[in-house]
């Protein structure tokens, strides 16, 4: 796995899923996954973990050190669902800046917050993980929710974090990981492997998208393995947290 | 069984649910009262710690414009801090009277206390149909379950307080005895709020994986059975 991964950033190809694609390929291919998928997204979110992730969510918040005034960017954010809170907690003197790559993830983000009346101190942007575009020390906190996995360079996504925040600030990273029981483990893969895709062909009539998302998952680096590659970014204090048996894990680091 | 993997968790789920229930009852209850609303929302940015002794349970009150969030964690300073036993502390929260001093409630409070006040006061006027509410927010067997806990626990706290308004000293004695059992209670009812959660997907879920092998086999029966190219690892 470890291997894959620095391959990953090494090779002229890259992975979609489990097929090996021309790294500028990759982009596009999310791209695609998610425009495909966006309408349809929080509802499959909901079937994919039974709702969990709104605990998974609900504990990187409690981590995020969130209060009144803060700045915060939610990157690879999509619907928005931790922006929503976040833009309680930080009140009308603080900013949460809800960012996505895709901009129809961006716009249902939107919809959705303008709706629930959350417009005064969130803001979109349009952005890459990889190159963020805001100014050094900016940002009190970063979150980036089940999106890590869909970054082409991760060491390049962890450093461009590590840039805009404040000295003293953190990131969070929420991402599928290594379940730590090989029971669960199987019991996973049969989920992620051949349901998942099915409930995706079902609810958003594109199994292909879903196909890969659980393949993503699979190529994800591991709990110790993303530990260290934040270490690397420049991030101090490490730690991750296992959730549901190590589906999910919740990683934190501080810029120093 | 499956529920042995959640063991080793760090993360507390039951509290951490149990939060969230409550959060999402008092905001919904809050949407339907303009009123006490505004005056959540003139308390926005405060933050209300809640030390609970016994059980040893520590949570926040986290007050924005429109709405209450409860947390498990919270990093900054709290504008007020209650510590006491859950029987003390549920007690503060219900019984309506006006207090000039929190002296003699069991519960220690630390900070501002006209924050407290302010929050009483809206607790007094937020009128919760406990049993509808969630019943909207989880689907109506769980909901009559928790309803089911909430009485009991209502008469408790009721019967508590009977207890508690009758002498001091038999006061803390009842609290004593009462309060673990009370642990008890809420750590059974999170325990089958989750079963009861849990169930409902899964049968949500295998209905949904019924309907695909229905359709599957159909699909086959009308075309070529053979073409079927899945493999069978699992
Ligand atoms: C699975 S969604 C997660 C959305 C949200 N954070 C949540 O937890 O519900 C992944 C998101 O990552 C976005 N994404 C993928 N690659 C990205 C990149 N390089 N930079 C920023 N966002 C990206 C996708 O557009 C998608 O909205």
């Amino acid at each position: 796995m470890a291997d894959n991964n620095t391959a990953m950033t090494n090779d002229k190809t890259t992975h979609f899923g489990f097929k090996t694609v021309p790294v500028e390929e990759k982009a596009s291919r999310v791209a695609d996954v998610f425009h495909s998928v966006a309408g349809k997204y929080d509802l499959m979110n909901d079937l994919m973990s039974g709702g969990i992730h709104r605990l998974w969510k609900r504990y990187t918040i409690e981590l995020s050190g969130a209060r009144t005034g803060h700045r915060i960017l939610d990157i690879a954010g999509g619907t928005g669902d931790l922006t929503a809170k976040f833009s309680k907690l930080v009140g009308p003197t603080g900013e949460v800046v809800l960012a996505d790559i895709n901009d129809s993830m961006l716009k249902v983000g939107r919809d959705k917050l303008v709706d629930k009346g959350y417009a005064s101190n969130v803001r979109y942007a349009q952005a890459d993980a990889q190159y963020l575009p805001f100014p050094d020390n900016t940002f009190d906190c970063i979150t980036i929710a089940f999106g890590l996995r869909n970054v082409t360079d991760k060491d390049l996504a962890l450093r461009s974090m590590n840039r805009i925040l404040k000295p003293g600030g953190r990131l969070l990273v929420l991402e599928f990981s290594k379940p730590t029981n090989g029971m669960l483990e199987k019991a996973y893969d049969f989920y992620s492997f051949s349901l998942l895709p099915k409930i995706g062909g079902l609810v958003a009539n594109d199994t292909e998208s879903y196909q890969y998302l659980a393949e993503s998952i699979r190529m994800h680096p591991d709990q110790e393995t993303l530990k260290e590659m934040m270490n690397e970014a420049g991030f101090v204090n490490t730690e991750y947290h296992n959730m549901t048996g190590g589906i999910v894990a919740l990683h934190r680091g501080f810029k120093p | 069984m499956i529920f042995d993997f959640f063991s080793d968790n760090p993360i507390n789920t039951v509290k951490t649910s149990a939060l969230m229930t409550v959060e999402s009852v008092i905001n919904k209850a809050l949407e339907y009262d303009p009123a006490t609303q505004n005056a959540v929302g003139e308390l926005a940015g405060k933050v209300l710690a809640i030390e609970c002794t016994l059980p040893p349970l520590t949570f926040y009150a986290v007050h924005s414009e429109t709405d209450i969030s409860l947390l498990g964690q919270y990093e900054g300073e709290a504008d007020t801090t209650l510590r006491g036993s859950s029987l003390s502390l549920a007690t503060l929260a219900i019984d309506g009277q006006d207090r000039v001093s929190f002296f003699d409630t069991g519960v220690e409070v630390r900070g501002d206390h006209d924050l407290l006040r302010q929050i009483r006061k809206i607790l007094k006027n937020l009128d919760i149909d406990w049993e509808a509410a969630l019943s909207q927010l989880i689907g109506d067997v769980p909901a009559h379950l928790i309803g089911e806990s909430l009485r009991t626990s209502a008469k408790w706290q009721k019967d508590a307080m009977e207890r508690a308004s009758s002498a001091a000293a038999e006061f803390s004695q009842e609290e004593v005895r009462l309060t673990p059992s009370k642990n008890e209670v809420e750590h059974f009812n999170g325990e089958v709020k989750h079963l009861a959660n849990d169930v409902d997907r899964l049968a949500a879920r295998i209905n949904k994986l019924n309907v695909i092998l229905d359709k599957k086999s159909q699909d086959q029966a009308g075309s070529n059975t053979s073409s079927n190219k899945n493999n069978d690892a699992s």
